[in-house]
């Protein structure tokens, strides 16, 4: 049951008639990163304050490491460290004040963390400034830092990279898979920089307004996405065997349909269409296809919402 | 519940709000007491600005718990996984430490005045009497600041709950509805007619603790957080 970090069943969240999250269920195993994309008010924010229990269902069933019920989601959030949205800081204390604050709250033993972990994110040079004159990126990064700081088993990060230049994006990118290798942090990571989730997540969860379009494995998106040729035939079977005893390539994939997608040929689309026609094979579509990341996400979401 | 107390007072050690606060009660309450000292004792004199320097508290309140809902500071108690009730009580039991406190230790300091210059007498009696009704005043801004959760609206209730207590206390017959508010049990001592049997004004501030202690963690306990 630990392989599975986060499970919710049917969640619902209703504010007055409106659902920010409607009839939710997901699953997000152990050890993977889990890019959370959707639009503004998609209901990426509801689903991780349900989660940390800033807010309750309306309806449904959350499950932390197998354990429901208040007082158990209570004591599995020990195991969680999460920054959502902007992080919360005392402007008058110095990160290390901030952080020590943290340690107490959170009943860490180990005083030492705190500059480790300070090192971890870059911030231990801070020394006595303020956080109030901390330039954004360096909030942010004391944000994570705090999130980190009881070594969780499982990170949620929401929105983690505003406000970093793009150095602050490679270093937090380059953490995050860190902490995901190294010590098997389970990571949830919201954000709306698609191109970013792309380079740092395993897996990826598609929300529009307040559902589940789609759960997706990296290996899937990149099969999705990838350029291929697409043959529409009512013979699939013949067109088959002209691409492989006459074009000799097996490189190609029949779908449940019986369209077949075949990656080799790609700047060659007259030799693909010259066998087939030789062979009297009626072909009812043939073009190029596959998606950009952008547009493979917006078409999900673009879909959901007709 | 220690953890929550300790990052408490870790904060109010290093926050310069909480003593700004206490220090500006202490120097307006010492403004105003010279008004009075005439035949009237120090602890007297002292005990009458207390329901009008309500607005410190409600600062206070703004300061230790509508501030840290805005900043969501409380809400990183509760994704930490700690109880609701701990956090709540945590905070309250500190912010009632330093609101409560101020109220004292102005009167402790005030009295002592009047012993050293005029040699009045500490009533340590009627001070651990009124602690009750301290406590019930501090707690009506608490009690906005946990129900509104912010500042905006925390210091608009706080301000409309200031001026109605203001208007109550200059009406003819405040002596007889002091007995039934925490911040008239200060104005009775003031005008030194608190009644021989002081059980009911007991019992009147405990229920005031109990009710707005109840419906502070009611409106904390199931509460979506923003």
């Amino acid at each position: 049951m630990d392989s599975i970090v986060m499970e919710v069943k049917g969640i619902t969240k209703k504010y007055r008639d409106h659902a920010a999250l409607d009839n939710v269920s997901l699953k997000l195993e152990k050890g993977k990163i889990y890019g959370f994309i959707g639009q503004n008010g998609a209901g990426k924010t509801t689903l991780i304050r349900l989660i940390t229990g800033l807010a309750f269902p309306t309806s449904g069933e959350i499950y932390l490491w197998g354990k429901t019920g208040d007082a158990q989601l209570q004591q599995q959030r020990k195991r969680i460290g999460s920054l959502i949205e902007s992080p919360a800081l005392y402007p008058y204390m110095t990160a290390y004040q901030n952080m020590e604050v943290q340690r107490i709250q959170k009943g860490i033993p180990d005083k030492s963390i705190i500059d480790k972990t300070l090192e971890l994110v870059g911030l231990s040079d801070t020394g006595k400034k303020k956080v109030r004159n901390f330039s954004l990126g360096m909030r942010q990064r004391l944000g994570i830092a705090i999130a980190l700081l009881n070594a969780p088993e499982f990170l949620i990060l929401d929105e983690p990279i505003n406000g970093l230049d793009p150095v602050g994006i490679k270093e937090v990118r380059n953490l995050i898979k860190k902490l995901n290798k190294e010590y098997g942090m389970t990571i949830l990571i919201s954000s709306h920089i698609l191109e970013e989730l792309y380079n740092t997540a395993t897996d990826f969860v598609i929300i529009d307004k307040g559902r589940i379009v789609e759960e997706i494995s990296e290996d899937e998106l990149n099969e999705k996405c990838k350029q291929h040729i697409e043959i529409k035939t009512p013979s699939s079977e013949k067109a088959i065997m002209v691409l492989q005893q006459k074009l000799s390539t097996d490189n190609f994939k029949v779908m449940p349909d019986g369209t077949i997608q075949l990656y080799d040929f790609l700047d060659d689309l007259e030799k693909v269409a010259g066998a087939l026609a030789e062979d009297k094979i009626l072909v009812t579509g043939l073009s190029i296809t596959g998606d950009s990341l952008e547009d493979y996400f917006l078409g999900k979401i673009g879909g959901a919402a007709k | 519940m220690s953890r929550i107390i300790k990052a408490e007072l870790y904060k109010i050690l290093h926050s310069p709000a909480p003593w700004g606060i206490a220090a500006g009660y202490f120097i307006l309450v010492s403004i105003l007491v010279p008004d009075h000292s005439g035949d009237v004792s120090f602890f007297r004199s002292s005990l009458y600005p207390i329901p009008f320097m309500i607005f410190m508290q409600i600062a206070l309140a703004l300061s230790m718990i509508g501030n840290e809902f805005d900043q969501r500071m409380l809400q990183g108690y509760v994704a930490s996984g700690n109880k609701r009730f701990h956090i709540f009580l945590g905070k309250l039991l500190v912010y009632l430490l330093i609101s409560t406190g101020m109220i004292v230790v102005t009167l402790l300091i005030h009295s002592l005045y009047g012993l050293i210059t005029r040699g009045e007498a500490i009533p340590f009696g009627t001070i651990l009497f009124l602690l009750p009704s301290f406590v019930g005043i501090c707690m009506i801004p608490a009690f906005l600041a946990f129900v509104f959760k912010d500042i905006g609206r925390t210091l608009g209730s706080g301000l409309i709950f200031y001026l109605i207590m203001i208007v109550s206390l200059n009406n003819a017959s405040i002596s007889d509805k002091s007995v039934y508010l925490p911040f008239g049990h200060s104005l009775l001592a003031y005008k030194d007619i608190l009644p021989s049997d002081l059980s009911g004004l007991l019992l009147i501030d405990a229920v005031w603790i109990i009710v707005l202690f109840a419906g502070s963690f009611l409106a904390f306990r199931r509460s979506d957080l923003k």
